[in-house]
């Protein structure tokens, strides 16, 4: 029923959830009447998940109490591992990425209960591994989302995506922007829960061509990506 | 237009560069300050905040203000060299050598005193004393992208200037041909 309420107050694709998740893990940290603790206790662990996950990404330190709590539970410890890779990224901890990249895939071998939010949650992971300029890294998720891609055609902007961010980490704006255009193509500003990001990643291809070109063009390139990603109030994400 | 900086700092440090490209440099600066004053008031202290710095440190160059580009970049240097991740101390190397660049253009032409340059080769030699283990690191990331994109199973990475093995993707020695060819 407070999912539902959540649902129904913010029900819009790419809207920030962070706030009201954060008010639903409080709810959801008391016993809640009517609810079954299985149920309570998943809609807890997936929801402090995804609070840490957005947290870790901005790089704050905070989030490793709930990463604990989950590698606490067999079936969301593969989570917790997602969570940790995620803060180490943020935090430029190499060798903590690399255990906790380890880590969670030997626990995904073992268990396939959240495959589904470890996927979904490649997009917070993949924003990481750009922002520490991780070649190999994106290279990596390049390779698992193509074939998720070929199955499934809703992860095909995804796939967008993190070609673009590589191939403007190896300094081709030109096909970066490429990319961008085709995953605007599948997901309209708005439809997708990557618009956001294609819309950084295709602002910061056209710096890159428009380094030394009239200044009017920069403006014109740049007032039409803002305009495309934040057309609406700020706090949604495209 | 207003940009909520709590989630967007990347298009943030993106609209500063393309301000301070575009001339505006006092906005661009502005901008900045303001959303890492937010960032810091909320207290992350990670990559993001960093490159926020990163992007402080660029246009501070465009205008040769080099205490604002020693600061930014002692900022930049104490996140991105701490966890010794190969792609953020790239980033960093890649700073200081356009600072370098930059500052050796700036004494040619007097803009800037000769112990402003002093200092800023001595951040480089700070950085690159740290030891070999995170040259190994950076020399091992390398091979692997270049076997990557060659999809070659196996490979050697060379130093040419002191003909030194600085990676190998295994244990086995090269053929001796291809070492003297080094």
């Amino acid at each position: 029923m407070l999912a539902r309420e959540v649902r129904r107050r913010f029900d819009v694709r790419g809207c920030f959830f962070l706030e009201p998740r954060q008010a639903l893990v409080r709810r959801l940290s008391e016993p809640v009447a009517g609810m079954d603790p299985i149920t309570q206790n998943g809609a807890y662990s997936l929801s402090s998940f995804y609070i840490q996950l957005e947290l870790a990404s901005r790089g704050s330190e905070g989030g490793l109490g709930t990463a604990e709590e989950l590698e606490a539970a067999p079936m969301y410890a593969t989570l917790g591992k997602q969570l940790r890779l995620v803060a180490a990224l943020s935090q430029g901890d190499f060798e903590g990425t690399r255990r906790a990249r380890e880590e969670r895939e030997l626990l995904s071998l073992q268990s396939t209960f959240t495959d589904q939010h470890r996927e979904t949650s490649v997009r917070w992971e993949a924003v990481a591994i750009y922002r520490a300029a991780d070649l190999l890294g994106l290279k990596q998720l390049i390779q698992a989302q193509t074939a998720r891609a070929a199955r499934f055609p809703g992860a095909q902007p995804l796939l967008h995506m993190l070609r673009a961010q590589y191939l403007l980490l190896a300094a081709e704006p030109e096909r970066s922007l490429a990319e961008v255009h085709a995953g605007r193509a599948l997901a309209p500003p708005l439809t997708h829960a990557c618009g956001r990001e294609l819309a950084r990643v295709e602002t910061q291809a056209r710096l890159a061509l428009d380094r030394v070109a009239k200044p009017v063009r920069v403006r014109i390139a740049l007032k039409r990506s803002f305009e495309a990603c934040s057309s609406t109030r700020a706090t949604r994400t495209d | 237009m207003q940009l909520d900086p709590r989630y967007e700092d990347r298009l943030i440090a993106a609209q500063a560069r393309a301000l301070a490209a575009a001339g505006s440099i006092a906005a661009a600066k502005a901008r900045l300050e303001a959303t890492i004053r937010d960032f810091e008031a909320v207290g992350p202290n990670g990559v993001p905040i960093a490159a926020l710095y990163e992007t402080v440190a660029e246009i501070a160059l465009l205008e040769t203000d080099t205490s604002t580009f020693q600061r930014a970049l002692e900022e930049v240097k104490r996140i991105y060299s701490r966890g010794k991740h190969p792609g953020l101390v790239a980033r960093y190397e890649r700073l200081v050598a356009t600072g370098r660049r930059q500052l050796s253009q700036w004494s040619g032409s007097g803009l800037v005193r000769n112990d402003v340059h002093e200092r800023m080769l001595t951040v480089t030699q700070v950085r690159s004393g740290i030891g070999p283990a995170r040259s190994d690191e950076q020399f091992r990331q390398l091979l692997g992208i270049v076997l990557d994109e060659a999809a070659a199973a196996s490979g050697y990475l060379y130093q040419l200037s002191s003909v030194t093995r600085c990676g190998s993707s295994h244990s086995a020695e090269p053929r001796r041909s291809i070492q003297r060819s080094s």
